[in-house]
Formats: C-alpha cells, sequence, structure tokens
C-alpha cells in the first residue's frame, strides 16, 4: 500500500516535472516571447528564469521518490519481467534510471546558466542544457508510464 | 559555487565515473532489497537480487566533487575560452555510449 501511494506521489511529481521543463525548453528555443492568442504562443510565453527552480526541486523530488521505490521494483517488476522475457523493457528501464543520474549531474550547471549567469553569451548553453533535462525526463516518464501499465507495483 | 568550469567538470566527471562503474562493475556496495541490507560485501546468490545503483551514484558524485574542487585550481580564463555547452555535449556523449551499452537488451543477445 505504502509503495503503490509512493509510486501515485512520484507518478504525479513526474508529470508536474514535465510541464515544467517542456514550458521552459519551448520558451528557451522560441526566443523572444510573440504576442497571440494561438496555443503555441501561450505555452512558449513565460517566464523561463521561474521555473528553473522548480524544475531542479521537482527533479530532486523524483529522484529521491525513484531511489526508494527501485527495491520493490527489482524485486516485484524486474523478476516478472525476466521470466516473462520482456527483455527491452527491463532494457529501457536500465536507460532510464541511468540516463536520471546524467540529468542529476547536469542539475548545477543548468541551474548556472538559468538563474546565475543568465547573458545571451550562454543562450546554446542554456538550450542545450535545458533539452539534454528535458529529454531524460520525457524519456523517463514515457518508460516509467510504460512499465507500470506492463505490471504495476 | 559560482565558476561554471568547476561544475562543467563536475557533470561531465559525476556522469563518467558513474557509468565507467557500471560498465566496469565497480562496486565499493551493494544494496541486497530482499533483507533491506546494504553491504560490502558480495552475498551468495540466495540473497537475492543485489543493487548496484546507489554505489554508483555515490562514486560518480564523489569523483564529481573532488575533480570539480581541482578544477577550481584552474584560472578561470582557461575556463572563458572553452564554449559554455561543452557540459550538454559532454552528458550526450556519455549518454550515447550508455545507450551503446545498454543496446543488447534490444538486440535479443
Amino acid at each position: 500500500m505504502t509503495i503503490t501511494v509512493l509510486l501515485l506521489i512520484h507518478g504525479l511529481m513526474a508529470m508536474l516535472l514535465v510541464g515544467a521543463i517542456t514550458h521552459q525548453l519551448i520558451a528557451a528555443w522560441r526566443g523572444a516571447p510573440k504576442p497571440g492568442a494561438r496555443f503555441f504562443n501561450r505555452l512558449a510565453n513565460v517566464s523561463t528564469t521561474t521555473y528553473t527552480n522548480a524544475v531542479i526541486i521537482l527533479y530532486l523530488c523524483v529522484v529521491i521518490g525513484g531511489g526508494i521505490i527501485y527495491p520493490t521494483y527489482v524485486i516485484d517488476v524486474k523478476a516478472s519481467l525476466t521470466d516473462a522475457q520482456m527483455l527491452s523493457a527491463i532494457g529501457a528501464f536500465e536507460m532510464k534510471e541511468h540516463a536520471a543520474v546524467f540529468g542529476l549531474a547536469l542539475l548545477p550547471t543548468y541551474r548556472y546558466f538559468w538563474s546565475v549567469d543568465t547573458s545571451p553569451a550562454h543562450a546554446l548553453a542554456r538550450k542545450l542544457n535545458t533539452t539534454v533535462v528535458a529529454a531524460v525526463v520525457w524519456w523517463s516518464l514515457g518508460v516509467g508510464h510504460i512499465l507500470n501499465n506492463i505490471k504495476g507495483l | 559555487m559560482r565558476n561554471p568550469l568547476a561544475l562543467g567538470v563536475f557533470a561531465v566527471v559525476f556522469a563518467g565515473v558513474y557509468l565507467a562503474s557500471f560498465i566496469n562493475g565497480w562496486t565499493a556496495f551493494r544494496f541486497y532489497p530482499l533483507s533491506n541490507t546494504f553491504t560490502t560485501a558480495d552475498l551468495p546468490r540466495t540473497a537475492g537480487p543485489a543493487m548496484g545503483w546507489y554505489a554508483w551514484i555515490v562514486q560518480g558524485f564523489l569523483a564529481g566533487l573532488v575533480a570539480s574542487i581541482l578544477a577550481l585550481i584552474i584560472p578561470t580564463s582557461w575556463g572563458k575560452r572553452l564554449e559554455s555547452s561543452w557540459t550538454a555535449v559532454g552528458i550526450i556523449a556519455v549518454t550515447a555510449v550508455m545507450f551503446y551499452v545498454e543496446w543488447h537488451w534490444f538486440a535479443g543477445k
């Protein structure tokens, strides 16, 4: 029961994280805000810097939550996947666990270029750092969701 | 810390040492979820599956921390010569190696 609640919280926080990093990613690549009532303009017209701390806190919470429920995955889910010879599902999760750590390692640099030195000279670094973190977050959410569909905790 | 070079070194060394630890099996300690035990010993198969993930994170983090402290010695003018996006490129490179190493799950080998 506790693990189910933790998994639910983990998933909900991951959803929030995807929302925050996606807004920031689109706004970072889009450049200056463009007025307009269209959906995509509104999606991109956000204050990118205000998302930084939220992304970092959510990322840390999601990784810590994932670390807590990971042993249960190894015992309950991975064993079942191994029995069912669903090797690609196991591989996708392995990539997710590694990618999550790489994203974690990048967070200090990500924060630096969004909060400390926001000069235009570092625009490419900001875009690339945000893209990498967003890719990790999207991959992790997708794999986690699919694995939960295959065999939830 | 407000030194982008040191932060970049931290990121790439953290990720690189984590991946090297995973590939080479450098695991300072393991977690055995069946018995809820952290141990430096390599327990028999009857102890159930062993997890090295936590150890690889700690090892990568410590290596990144030491490397970033050493990077503080480097004059900041040297760091400014580097394109500031090199850290993200480094992480992408480490990720590419990881994908290559883990691809066997999808190749059916």
